[in-house]
């Protein structure tokens, strides 16, 4: 059993440990066999921009079975609720009249004050009025407060499920960002009480650029402000950039274990504009890592993944965006080997990738539909691994992030149970985010196991289109690995912010596709499930494969991270030979020929291309962190010196009362 | 113009299009920034553009799919995706991106279904 009250950066003994603690408790709950634990914190709903009520999202993506009005539910095992910031006109207690749900029409705010309705009241909309009638909104900060965390409360009782309130920031200057405060939120907490996510909210109210209430929650009759102080001003541009860091800094000083900052959808708006808000370009990872070292640690990829068309648009993405589009279903950033992710693990960097769902809507369906031209319900199709730390708590999901020892899955390409590890002697495993320390020309030791399942959630059955021109016969139901890439890189040390390289041109469209930020990053393996031992797990549990392989340490640093994918090298319109992913909107040159390819895919001439979720259950991919690797006597890695800060913290926190309350109410997986 | 905006005010139920007033000391957007008003003018060049279709063709549906969309984000105050989404309906009637085979149904559950 882990301790408790303490921060827990797993390491892959730890892992280890976990696997073996919970084949004992086998039969009382099968999850409890799984290392990893799948979440999403990426999503919407009506109190902003999504098309269901905030319990209706929680619902489908932690519940079992079928959801009473229809639709399978996704059984995630923990869930951060993740909205915009800024305001919203609409009731989020009830979903909008588009989901096409039983009984639910859009509502707004002026139709509902004063009434009580899931055991909630809205009496008023606070802080500063912002609309009138219909457009009457109500500010994040009090929606967070008063309508989403007391939903996060009552779907923690009903499921025994890790809820988190957490949020899409809207950024200064900037792109979103996914960020959560646990701070206060103890929604089982069998003595205290639920708590509160005041934390959240304040963060909100204080740092959104949309939330430009000038007032927030009052303390007296009089007025005074509960968090006076706010910047409503510097929001823009290279001035937001700065209020940006403002809120980074304040989350690093006051929540730096129980918070994270993790930029999403990074590429979709373009580079960054010094007078707009858009975009990131690698300066202000670096700025954001820089200004909070265990709060800031990666990257999320987007999600959308069902809204490629005719001419792309997968996640989103229109042509300007940097890349021009996806590639595999992620950003360039992260997709390109030597690309800007490469670039900040070139310098030792703490930073990770992750991947949600951004789920909205189901676009032309609803949200009983099977089909989607827009968004997953969470669970549904992507999934964010991270350790299952015996007893499981949104600590531990926040420790798990930052640790670097997560990966992400699209399509349930392999399951819960990925182990991604190296060593150089002995029995001195380590995994991913965790660095192995080696003498010049020793053999490391790299060895890969991972499940791929019998089954993932697509509706079809018809085999794989993408796959059609090569011979393959996939059926989009049935995950399937090609093979796995090692993808290494040489560390070259951290770029200091008055360094020339520290900031580097970024460019729209496919010339941002062309930067290389690490040139020294490369496929050095690459295992063909074919190479892989094999062992079959049953018709349910679908089949185990193994591969271990060797490198032989130089004289620098480097990091070996993990990718692997259904689509084989060379795949026309889909892969390049060495196995890169092309840009997806390549995807819809290929015709969907089958009798039962579905009638919303978008058409050319009349005839039905690769698109929307057919083209996501096509070409389906997984990403795994680094394993950093430096030379005995050599200095810290980055990420060892921000690990270590992390201990030091959490240490620290031992006497911190509130950083109990998370690890007292935590769920018993074992 | 004012008939207009009461217009657009009624079809933009959910997300107060055209009803939405500037929050009274809140911060004006930067000079760049998409607006309301760009929003609500997109969002109703393309609901005409998507009238044009029969009512029944799929890229209608879908276009007017995408408009919702619209003003959903506008009620959020996400004008720049209001823009996009408006965008996405032109283009899709424009383009005619969905078309059903002689016989083919798109299959949508209803709220009573």
């Amino acid at each position: 059993m882990f301790p408790s009250g303490k921060t827990i950066l797993l390491t892959a003994a730890t892992a280890s440990l976990a696997l073996t603690q919970s084949a004992a408790a086998e039969g009382r709950d099968e999850r409890r066999g799984n290392p990893y634990v799948a979440g999403d914190m990426h999503n919407h709903n009506t109190c902003t921009d999504g098309s269901v009520a905030a319990g209706y999202t929680i619902d489908r993506a932690v519940g079992r079975g079928t959801a009473s009005a229809g639709g399978n539910n996704f059984d995630l095992d923990w869930f951060t609720l993740g909205n915009h910031g800024g305001s919203g006109n609409r009731d989020c207690r009830f979903s909008d009249t588009s989901a096409n749900l039983p009984g639910q029409t859009t509502t707004t705010w002026s139709q509902t004050l004063g009434q009580t309705i899931d055991g909630i009241t809205i009496s008023s909309l606070k802080g500063t009025p912002n609309g009138t009638g219909t457009g009457a909104q109500m500010w994040r900060w009090q929606s967070i407060r008063e309508i989403e965390y007391p939903t996060v409360v009552d779907r923690s009782a009903k499921y025994d499920k890790v809820l988190i309130e957490g949020l899409e920031w809207i950024a200064p200057g900037h792109e979103h960002v996914d960020v959560a405060v646990i701070t206060g939120q103890h929604p089982l907490h069998t003595k205290k009480g639920p708590g509160n996510a005041d934390k959240m909210a304040e963060f909100e109210y204080r740092f959104d650029r949309a939330d430009t209430d000038a007032i927030g929650p009052v303390i007296d009759a009089g007025g005074n402000q509960l968090w006076p102080g706010k910047d409503n001003v510097n929001n823009t541009g290279t001035a937001g950039h700065q209020k940006a860091l403002t809120g980074i800094k304040w989350l690093q000083t006051n929540y730096p274990l129980q918070s994270y900052v993790i930029p999403t959808h990074t590429e979709r708006q373009g580079p960054f504009s010094a007078t707009a808000n858009k975009g990131y370009n690698i300066e202000h990872f670096r700025d954001f890592n820089n200004a909070g070292p265990t709060v800031a640690f990666g990257i999320e990829s987007p999600g959308h993944f069902a809204e490629g068309g005719a001419n792309g648009g997968s996640g989103s993405y229109t042509p300007t965006a940097v890349g021009g589009g996806t590639y595999g279903m992620s950003g360039v950033y992260t997709a390109k080997v030597g690309g800007l992710w490469d670039g900040l693990l070139a310098e030792g960097r703490n930073s990770f990738i992750f991947v949600s769902s951004d789920w909205h809507s189901r676009g032309a369906g609803g949200a009983r539909d099977s089909f989607t031209t827009a968004d997953f319900i969470p669970g549904e199709y992507t999934k964010l691994y991270v350790p299952n730390a015996g007893r499981f708590s949104s600590q531990h999901v926040i420790d798990g992030m930052r640790s670097g020892n997560s990966y992400s899955v699209n399509a349930d390409l392999i399951g819960p149970d990925m182990v991604f590890r190296a060593k150089a002697r002995g029995d001195d495993w380590k995994t991913m985010g965790e660095t192995l320390v080696v003498r010049p020309g020793e053999k490391i030791t790299v060895e890969m196991e991972l499940t791929v399942p019998n089954e993932n959630n697509s509706p079809y059955g018809f085999d794989n289109p993408l796959l059609v021109p090569v011979g393959i016969k996939q059926p989009l139901n049935k995950p399937a690995l090609d093979h796995v890439d090692l993808i290494t890189g040489q560390i070259t040390g951290v770029v200091a912010p008055d360094a020339p390289n520290y900031a580097v041109a970024n460019a729209a469209g496919t010339a941002g596709a062309a930067i290389v930020y690490n040139p020294s990053a490369t496929i050095a393996r690459q295992i063909s499930t074919t190479q892989m031992k094999r062992e079959h797990r049953g018709d349910r549990d679908g089949v185990r494969l193994k591969f271990t392989t060797t490198f032989v340490a130089g004289t620098k640093p480097f990091y070996i991270r993990a990718r692997g994918t259904n689509i084989p090298n060379g795949t026309p319109n889909v892969s390049d030979t060495a196995g890169n992913p092309l840009l997806d909107a390549n995807n819809a040159q290929v015709s969907c020929t089958d009798p039962a390819c579905p009638a919303h895919m978008e058409t050319v001439n009349g005839v039905k291309k690769v698109t929307h979720d057919v083209q996501a259950y096509s070409n389906v991919w997984f990403h795994a962190n680094p394993i950093f690797v430096r030379l005995e006597g050599s200095p810290k890695l980055l990420v060892e010196t921000n690990a270590e800060l992390a201990r030091r913290l959490g240490q620290r926190a031992d006497n911190d009362h509130d950083h109990h309350d998370h690890d007292d109410h935590h769920h018993d997986h074992h | 113009m004012y008939l207009f905006r009461i217009t657009v005010c009624v079809l933009g139920l959910f997300a107060g299009l055209g009803c939405g007033v500037a929050a009274p000391g809140a911060v004006v957007p930067a000079a760049d920034e998409p607006t309301r008003e760009q929003c609500n003018a997109a969002v109703a060049e393309a609901r005409a553009l998507a009238a044009s279709l029969p009512p029944d063709h799929l890229s209608r549906y879908f276009a007017e799919r995408h408009l919702h969309q619209a003003m959903a984000e506008a009620g959020n105050g996400e004008f720049d995706e209001c823009l996009e989404m408006a965008a996405r309906a032109s283009d899709e009637v424009r383009e005619r991106r969905h078309e059903l085979r002689p016989g083919e149904k798109l299959k949508v559950l209803r709220p009573d279904e």
